[in-house]
């Protein structure tokens, strides 16, 4: 695209000399949108297959810690709040009963009880990083559940997804994204609830900080995976409440 | 395909449509069509654009903007003139 935008911009340069009054419009739209090009066009990128493998590498071993801890609890985004300065998400080790939600910090990953039980992990977001950088404006700290619909096609702009949807439904709340060529996705839904992909866990992330002031924790209660498409079904639980997942319809 | 893409694809769909639009007219009227043209993409795009492609569009406009107060001073000395 840049090698255009030069050719565009010489092109307009050539057809300045002895002009008539068409070929300076003309002279000028080539060498306007020659230089366009050349600045809309310009900036590092790195190749996806590459950014998918760091991704993965990073990634790997998070999955393996949730295996080797056999944790099996659906992830929980942990918005910020006084003990912590960055969201974070808590994996719990059962799948079904009740899930208490210990006290989280900023220090601590495991997270054990005084008998030396496990009770969970809590991990910085996948997608954190990611959603930081699409959101240096900080506009999703400002806006509540009614505006993010439009914040969130931040995402859809930088090409990372095609379209994403949030939807009330009688129980929580249905997010719809379309992934844009999910390469680096590992497509195990259990993986999904626990522990999303950057891409998913950046956009389930901002849902989490547009619900701060609320202390609202973003609850993953299933998911759904067809091809490109990813949905999630979610609920907001309040800071004191403990889960009952075994009552979990749909 | 990329939303610079599309950014760049509109822009040049609109300057080939400036151009014909302008044939008989100054190219002055031609400079203002390209403003409206930044100012109606940025418009379009703004929830879908962040940061860099931001400021770069912001930075055409301002360019623009200049230019299109140029030729405002330019036709009022030539009115106060006249």
């Amino acid at each position: 695209m840049q090698i255009f935008g030069i050719t565009l911009t010489i092109i307009g340069i050539i057809l300045f000399i002895n002009p008539t009054d068409l070929q300076i419009k003309i002279s000028v739209g080539l060498i306007i949108l020659g230089t366009f090009m050349i600045v809309m066009t310009s900036g590092n990128y790195v190749p996806k297959n590459t950014s998918d493998s760091k991704i993965k590498g990073n990634m790997i071993p998070i999955y393996k810690l949730i295996i080797q801890l056999k944790l099996k609890g659906n992830a929980v985004f942990i918005p910020i709040s006084k003990n912590l300065k960055e969201e974070r998400i808590f994996i719990s080790p059962n799948e079904k009963g009740n899930i208490k939600i210990p006290e989280i910090s900023n220090e601590k990953v495991l997270l054990y009880n005084k008998k030396g039980e496990i009770l969970g992990v809590s991990l910085p977001p996948s997608g954190l990083a990611l959603l930081d950088e699409i959101d240096k404006e900080k506009d999703f700290d400002k806006n509540n559940l009614k505006h993010i619909e439009m914040n969130l096609k931040k995402f859809v702009g930088i090409d990372l997804i095609k379209s994403v949807s949030l939807m009330k439904t009688l129980v929580g709340y249905k997010l719809e994204i379309i992934l844009n060529n999910p390469d680096f996705c590992f497509k195990n839904q259990r993986l999904c609830r626990q522990y999303p992909c950057p891409t998913c866990s950046a956009v389930l992330t901002a849902i989490s900080r547009s619900t701060v002031s609320t202390q609202k924790r973003l609850w993953i209660k299933n998911i759904q995976r067809k091809g490109n498409t990813v949905v999630y079904y979610l609920n907001f639980i309040d800071q004191n409440t403990e889960v009952e997942l075994d009552h979990v319809d749909f | 395909m990329l939303i610079s893409e599309k950014i760049i694809l509109f822009m040049s769909l609109w300057i080939a449509f400036s151009i014909i639009i302008t044939n008989e007219s100054q190219i002055e009227i031609f400079f203002i069509l390209i403003l409206f043209g930044f100012v109606i993409i940025k418009e379009i795009a703004n929830p879908f654009i962040i940061g860099k492609i931001k400021l770069k569009l912001n930075l055409f406009i301002l360019f623009f903007l200049i230019i299109f107060s140029i030729v405002i001073v330019n036709r009022i000395i030539e009115y106060l003139n006249a």
